[in-house]
């Protein structure tokens, strides 16, 4: 609309120039035109005056107000540094990386760190956290093991704690996709402005918004070169086109441009045209995203923050302006180069820079980073689940324009380590099963069990696709993952773990007459079979045994105190996961398992502040008892039981035994899905996999998902699940056949935890001079 | 004075056990009851993780039957004392201990062996009493002094920090709690110090600390019943 009539005032304005030259003639005929055309030109004059004032007005309105929409930035949790903090040096390195940190002989200034065989000096950039300032300083870090030891700081005082600045993980951006980081000129690196200047407007300070002089120049230079290399438009110029006009090249916008210039001219400082210039300007692309300026293009092009880049970098940048796409170092790296060094050798020419300088530089590699590389946009899955906790609270144009700041929990070193371990055993798993397993796709939810702090999500197989996000959206019947709020349903009504229940051939009338006929995954009943038993080795006949005595409304509660909000049918199919959920959800419900009974809802933001750094919304820790510690513990014990003999029994292969893994597999009817959900001391991971069309597969829990999360865990390296024993149980000797209590001498028994007064009131005695047989193998098959 | 040397040599068992350079924490059973007057046996945070033992890796000291037809001899809990192996019975409260503490030993080695190098970091992050760390106190010690100048949210943010630290340690789950107390907002504090006591098993002065901030907060919202519970709760420790 204020382009349309920008343009409607300027054909006015060019009459009005021309007109008053051909008013020398004579003749009665000509003061009557005179006259006319006199007048003409007051009017016009006028049109034209509103005209300026008009463009004038723009000019100053645009300039003076919120120039940009700047997208919310995502960060990810920044990396605390304590002593006793189990950090490999390896991991820190990976931390540093991704952060754009230089490896150097030595750490002198920001963005740079050392490395030694056990310690390290890193020279932080220091961050304005919402809770206070972290300074730039340099760091000397000593590990022993794979832990951090001692912090100390310049003056070789030790520090108790420090955070590296967070990784910046993506951003919510506006419909025209443009992405910035704003940046002041003093932010800006030695030389930028000077090659800016020197390739794109040698006259920039001199000139009142247009040059002549720059025009000839480029005339001069394109006829002797024979082609077009150098254009005669300022840098104020080039501003106001990119500012203020669409991208259209008519000569209508370039005689609109011309006034602009100099009225821009007219009211600000060259400095302020400069960083406004800085910021503005197009440097490249990235999938839908624009990047605009210098401050984002140093992020996009090198990892790194504009302040720290080198002579060679910032002349690669400068190079840039003309064709993005055209001189992109990515996939033109020749032509880059070669404009790069027109750029460096300018400089040399203007005494910018010394020959020796030159040089150097000349010799420098590209330096640009791989696109694979970079964190901003790596992480989909996790953002589109920042977003969807945002949408709650904020308005979408606010998320894309005000430049909000958004702190997470997301993890990138575990988010690195859940998807290699996704994408690696799902290659390994089709390499064993071939075109069976055509079109396997898989999702992962990684959470801290004690905070609630959503670490990783993955979506799919292709960790990058914006796409589908199974581990929020793909709500799949969740099989055995059931079980535990079935059995910890059965617990509160009394049950024990030493209750004998039934595996055998079931039928159930549903009410519209259909009959549910469940079965277990080997086909077979097993007979009597104690309780923990039966989950550790998920019997389903048992189960629905279990769950239909109980009441199946009972286990609808249980799922809900456990954490599900979504509506539940009652129907006896619940028992054994016909109920379909999301990963996430699921992350949830196992959660309270493993916070004791606490839900904790999962948290993925943390706080959000404005672009100074106020605070707006915060997401404290929030925990509500739902389920008794008492009957988490029970259900801890079978749950640690499925991994250590039931049918996870093969993370044991793979992981530290005293690790105490607790979890479940799942696999739900025809195997289509193949799920396992189960926590340590500090993670808890929920892992799906399947297809997309449903179609079945030849995994089961364990032989698929479990793979994953084994994987993941071995990678992970995380503290053991150390249940703590409540106030209310007590242990009991109990022997394993008949369910009765026994003693630790006695073969066949084994400690079970007991709600208080609730353990077996009578014993089996092994007696003590029985003699020594084969009874070992015949205790065995009692199971079997 | 056997009687001291006997528990001592349990307790430098107990800590030798824990003390190996294994990465993870040999899960240490809580069955302290007998040992609970041993001069300070373990640390805050040396965790009493309880550990599901397979069936069969268990030490079968007494065949349980001898073939299928012997039939199991159901008996009373606790025979009485004229049986013929009463002395049996009352050494396997004893034994049972000792059992353990040979587990806990074996579990230390176990670390050790297998999975001994390069991973002892989690050793030190976990066997040090959590609220030792000088992180962790640092941040206590800030959030106290945000608390006390009236900026609530920022010692909310120091003590989630410290919670990521230590997410065990009762005493974060004590400042939070006091501090959703202090906003007004009960439930979630009540909620929080409830989250504290769950993991503060074992330690009796936290327990007791928690159980009366539970006690005033549900005086606050006048739950007199509830805040009597609690109060009797503190008084127990």
């Amino acid at each position: 609309m204020t382009k349309k009539r920008a343009s409607a005032a300027k054909p006015s304005r060019s009459d009005a120039r021309r007109k008053p030259v051909r008013k020398r003639s004579r003749g009665r005929f000509w003061p009557s035109l005179f006259k006319f055309l006199f007048k003409l030109t007051l009017v016009m004059s006028v049109f034209v005056a509103i005209g300026m004032a008009y463009l004038d007005m723009q000019v100053r309105s645009k300039f003076e107000g919120k120039r940009w929409a700047l997208p919310a930035k995502v960060y990810a949790r920044p990396l605390e540094l304590y002593p006793g903090q189990p950090l490999a040096m390896n991991d820190l390195k990976a931390e540093l990386n991704s952060l754009g940190y230089r490896f150097v002989r030595s750490a002198s200034a920001p963005g740079l760190a050392e490395w030694a065989s056990s310690r390290a000096r890193v020279h932080t950039r220091g961050f304005t956290f919402p809770d206070g300032y972290e300074p730039s300083r340099p760091l000397l870090l000593e590990f022993s093991g794979d832990s951090l030891s001692r912090i100390q700081d310049e003056e070789g005082r030790t520090l108790p704690l420090a955070r590296l600045e967070p990784l910046l993980v993506g951003g919510i951006y506006p419909n025209s996709n443009e992405d910035r980081d704003l940046i002041r000129l003093q932010d800006a690196p030695p030389y930028l402005a000077e090659a800016l200047i020197g390739i794109e407007d040698r006259s920039f300070y001199d000139h009142h918004g247009i040059s002549f002089k720059g025009i000839a120049r480029a005339m001069w230079v394109n006829f002797q070169a024979g082609r077009f290399v150098q254009g005669g438009s300022t840098l104020t110029q080039q501003l106001i086109k990119n500012f203020y006009l669409t991208a259209d090249r008519t000569l209508l916008r370039k005689f609109t441009e011309i006034p602009m210039a100099v009225l821009l001219e007219l009211h600000y400082g060259k400095d302020e045209i400069l960083e406004a210039y800085l910021n503005e300007v197009y440097l490249g692309q990235s999938g839908s995203r624009a990047v605009h300026g210098f401050g984002l293009a140093s992020q996009y092009y090198f990892g790194r923050p504009l302040q720290e880049l080198q002579l060679h970098q910032v002349a690669l940048l400068a190079g840039l302006v003309k064709g993005p796409s055209f001189y992109d170092p990515r996939r033109n790296p020749v032509r880059a180069k070669e404009r790069r060094d027109l750029v460096l050798s300018i400089l040399a020419e203007r005494n910018v820079i010394s020959a020796e300088q030159l040089t150097q530089a000349l010799a420098e590699g590209l330096d640009v980073v791989k696109e694979k590389n970079l964190h901003k946009g790596a992480y989909p899955a996790y953002l589109d689940l920042v977003k969807r906790q945002l949408r709650e609270d904020y308005r979408d144009e606010d998320l894309s324009s005000e430049g909000l700041r958004v702190f997470t929990s997301m993890d990138p070193v575990v988010q690195g380590r859940a998807e290699e371990a996704l994408v690696d055993t799902m290659t390994k798993l089709e390499k064993r099963y071939g075109k069976k397993l055509d079109g396997l796709e898989g999702s992962m939810v990684v959470t801290d069990p004690q905070t609630g702090d959503a670490l990783a999500l993955v979506g799919g197989r292709d960790t990058r696709f914006q796409g589908f996000n199974r581990a929020l959206d793909a709500v799949r019947p969740i099989g055995s993952l059931v079980k535990p709020a079935v059995y910890l349903a059965a617990l509160e009504q009394g049950y024990t773990l030493a209750s004998t229940l039934e595996d055998n051939a079931l039928r159930v009338k549903l009410p519209n007459g259909d009959l549910w006929e469940p079965n277990n995954f080997d086909k077979k009943s097993h007979g009597l079979v104690p309780l923990h038993r039966a989950l550790a080795l998920s019997y389903n006949l048992a189960t629905a045994k279990l769950g239909m005595d109980i009441g199946v409304e009972r286990v609808v509660d249980m799922l809900h105190r456990l954490g599900i909000e979504r509506d539940l049918n009652a129907y006896p199919s619940l028992l054994l996961g016909g109920q379909g959920m999301s990963p996430f959800e699921v992350a949830g419900m196992y959660q309270t398992i493993a916070a004791n009974g606490f839900q904790t809802p999962l948290r993925a933001i943390r706080m959000v502040t404005d672009a100074q750094g106020q605070e707006l919304s915060r997401y404290p820790f929030q925990v509500r008892q739902t389920v008794p510690v008492e009957l988490i513990h029970l259900i801890q014990y079978a749950m640690q039981e499925v991994a250590r003999e039931g049918t996870a029994r093969s993370v044991y292969q793979h992981l530290p035994a005293n690790l105490n893994v607790a979890g479940k597999t799942g696999t739900s009817n025809d195997q289509r899905d193949s799920w396992f959900a189960g926590f340590t001391g500090n993670r808890l991971a929920v892992v799906w996999l399947g297809r997309d069309d449903n179609s079945p597969l030849p995994l089961t829990g364990s032989s698929g998902a479990l793979q994953v999360w084994t994987d993941f865990m071995r990678r992970e390296q995380p503290q053991p699940y150390l249940a703590r024993k409540p106030d209310g149980i007590e242990y009991v000797w109990i022997d394993e056949a008949t369910g009765l209590r026994s003693d630790q001498r006695c073969e066949g028994s084994r400690q079970l935890p007991f709600l208080y007064g609730t353990a077996p009131q009578q014993a089996v005695s092994c007696g003590f001079n029985d003699p020594v047989g084969e009874s070992l193998e015949w205790f065995r098959n009692w199971f079997r | 004075m056997y009687h001291y040397r006997l528990l001592s040599l349990a307790a430098t068992l107990l800590l030798a056990g824990c003390a190996g350079p294994g990465i993870y924490l040999p899960p240490v059973e809580d069955r302290s009851a007998p040992l609970s007057r041993a001069p300070q046996a373990a640390p805050v945070e040396q965790d009493t993780g309880v550990r599901v033992t397979p069936l069969y890796d268990e030490p079968v000291i007494r065949q349980q039957r001898l073939g299928s037809d012997s039939g199991f001899s159901v008996q009373p809990l606790y025979p009485s004392g004229s049986n013929d192996r009463a002395s049996d019975y009352s050494n396997s409260q004893q034994g049972q201990l000792q059992g353990q503490l040979q587990d806990n030993y074996q579990g230390g080695g176990q670390g050790n062996t297998q999975y001994g190098s390069g991973q002892s970091s989690f050793q030190a992050s976990s066997e040090a009493p959590v609220s030792a760390n000088p992180a962790v106190v640092a941040l206590l010690d800030s959030a106290r002094q945000q608390q006390g100048a009236g900026s609530l949210a920022a010692a909310q943010t120091s003590l989630e920090r410290a919670q990521r630290i230590a997410p065990r340690d009762p005493q974060v789950y004590y400042q939070l709690a006091d501090i959703q107390r202090q906003m007004q907002k009960y439930s979630e504090a009540e909620q929080l110090a409830l989250r504290g006591v769950a993991l503060a098993g074992g330690q009796p002065e936290s327990l007791r600390k928690l159980w009366l901030l539970i006690a005033s907060v549900r005086k606050d919202t006048g739950n007199l019943s509830g805040a009597r519970d609690a109060l009797e709760q503190a008084r127990r420790y």
